[in-house]
């Protein structure tokens, strides 16, 4: 049996005297889509940057694939809230770039192929200004899917755009998903975004943040926000979540 | 529209002067009128002289420039771009930066003599601090999510320094480039005053001995125009680099 995605064993993350992750266990199966959700301050953006490899946690480890988490690394591709496109390139050097680190003398042919797959046909020789939120959110999804990563961490992808906007960007990544099944982590805040999305919702506390329930989420796909079932599995989510926005508003008073 | 308002308010300036000139009986060698100015600008020109003062002080920018320039660029990548190296060179950057390259005049003709060479050195020193310190600050304010991102992606130092920290740190460089080339030509001026016989910063104080107040205007007008045009060419390379940033929306 291959190993899981990936495998969490008791990480821990201090940033000086503020505990921001505390023992937190957690396995994601392969081609799993799971929700890391709660307010902010909760730690789970520092949870995706750890799996990332960004900022190792303090204690305990992190498996992908069955082999340790210690750099960042493309197999395990970031989709960032503020799209961190690089200005200076094309959209289509953009897309191009991490084939072409790897050496691919198709990499400009292939991001082509990308931009035309993510409705951007024709706007490769654009640069990343002229574009708007969501047209740079789908850049930046190309960017990573050119590398064919079997992993997708998401960082509150989409939580710059509007509600429209937001709505079909996750149409797309849920089409992209159900014809790559990469395993996705995705980070929100929003309680709808992560009963439309996720298998799993990862509902986690505020400070320090620990995972306080996972909820499978087992409504069929594609998930009808106005079907009865939704309603009351985002009722049961929200009373969960309010728990820890009440906990963190408290601990911002004192 | 721009540019005839532009010309206009020139214009309404020099008729201004020439008026307070012929009005007030000005002596000439005080404040020549500008028609007189121009007529000595004409007979400048036209002896070859202006031309080759001209052609000197340009030398002299650029070879300074292309000196001080090319010595803070790789410099100043390398100090942006690594933190040990900065911490060693960044207190002896701190007491040097404040002196100004005027102050170096006396050393520069001890170590020099005279003629070119002090000049180089001096406009060299001009330049040589705004592109440093400029392409230190652009390199190390690079967004740490746009080093995350290429990290991501598989990029090896190399890359990561030549394709993200390098075009990022860009418009800091440029602007550095810029201030410095103004500098250089600040301080060729200032040279040619001190170590050499030619170029128009010794033109314009070779008249002052004759009272030729026509000839010190009519350098000091050509080292303007000189200026503007140096600074014009660096706003476009500007502008045609920088197609991409967000500042810089129409040029």
């Amino acid at each position: 049996m291959p190993d899981r995605a990936l495998q969490i064993r008791g990480v821990r993350k201090q940033f000086g005297a503020i505990v921001a992750l505390e023992g937190i266990d957690l396995d994601v199966e392969r081609g799993e889509l799971v929700c890391l959700l709660g307010p902010s301050g909760c730690g789970k953006s520092t949870l995706l940057n750890a799996i990332a490899g960004f900022t190792p946690p303090s204690a305990g480890e992190i498996l992908a694939f069955g082999k340790k988490v210690t750099h960042p690394e493309p197999e395990r591709a970031m989709v960032f809230q503020e799209y961190a496109l690089f200005p200076w390139m094309t959209v289509r050097d953009n897309v191009a770039f991490g084939l072409q680190i790897r050496g691919d003398p198709q990499a400009r042919s292939k991001a082509d192929g990308l931009l035309d797959k993510l409705a951007l046909r024709g706007f490769g020789d654009r640069f990343p200004k002229d574009l708007s939120g969501g047209m740079r959110q789908r850049v930046a999804l190309a960017r990573c899917l050119a590398l064919d990563a079997p992993m997708l961490l998401m960082d509150e992808p989409f939580g710059a755009l509007d509600a429209l906007t937001r709505r079909s960007m996750q149409d797309e990544l849920l089409r992209i998903w159900t014809e790559l099944k990469q395993t996705i982590v995705f980070v929100t805040h929003g309680i709808e975004e992560s009963l439309v999305l996720a298998d799993r919702v990862v509902v986690m506390t505020y400070r320090p943040g620990t995972v306080k329930k996972i909820i499978p989420v087992t409504l069929s796909r594609p998930r009808d926000e106005t079907a009865p079932g939704f309603s009351s599995a985002l009722r049961a989510l929200t009373g969960l979540v309010r728990e820890e926005q009440k906990r963190h508003e408290r601990a911002e008073q004192t | 529209m721009k540019a005839l308002r532009s010309i206009a308010v020139i214009a309404l300036a020099l008729v201004i002067w020439e008026a307070v000139c012929r009005l007030a009986h000005v002596s000439p060698a005080i404040l020549p009128p500008p028609t007189r100015v121009a007529g000595k600008w004409w007979e400048y020109l036209v002896t070859g002289e202006l031309p080759r003062d001209a052609a000197a002080t340009l030398l002299r920018v650029a070879v300074g420039f292309l000196i001080g320039g090319g010595l803070a660029l790789p410099l100043g990548l390398w100090m942006g771009a690594r933190d040990r190296v900065y911490d060693v060179f960044n207190p002896l950057v701190q007491l040097l930066r404040p002196i100004p390259p005027i102050a170096y005049i006396p050393l520069a003709i001890l170590w020099f003599g005279l003629g070119n060479p002090p000049a180089f050195f001096l406009i060299s020193l001009g330049a040589f601090f705004p592109v440093l310190m400029n392409t230190i600050a652009g390199v190390r304010t690079v967004d740490a999510i746009y080093v995350r991102a290429a990290q991501n992606l598989g990029a090896p130092g190399r890359t990561l320094f030549w394709r993200v920290l390098f075009p990022a740190a860009m418009p800091s460089i440029l602007a550095g480039l810029r201030v410095g080339i103004g500098v250089a030509f600040i301080v060729v001026i200032v040279a040619e005053m001190i170590a050499v016989n030619n170029g128009l910063g010794y033109r314009i104080l070779e008249a002052r001995e004759y009272f030729w107040s026509d000839k010190i205007l009519a350098g000091m007008i050509t080292i303007g125009v000189i200026g503007l045009a140096i600074d014009t060419v660096m706003a476009r390379i500007n502008g045609r680099l920088l197609r991409w940033h967000r500042g810089l929306e129409n040029a």
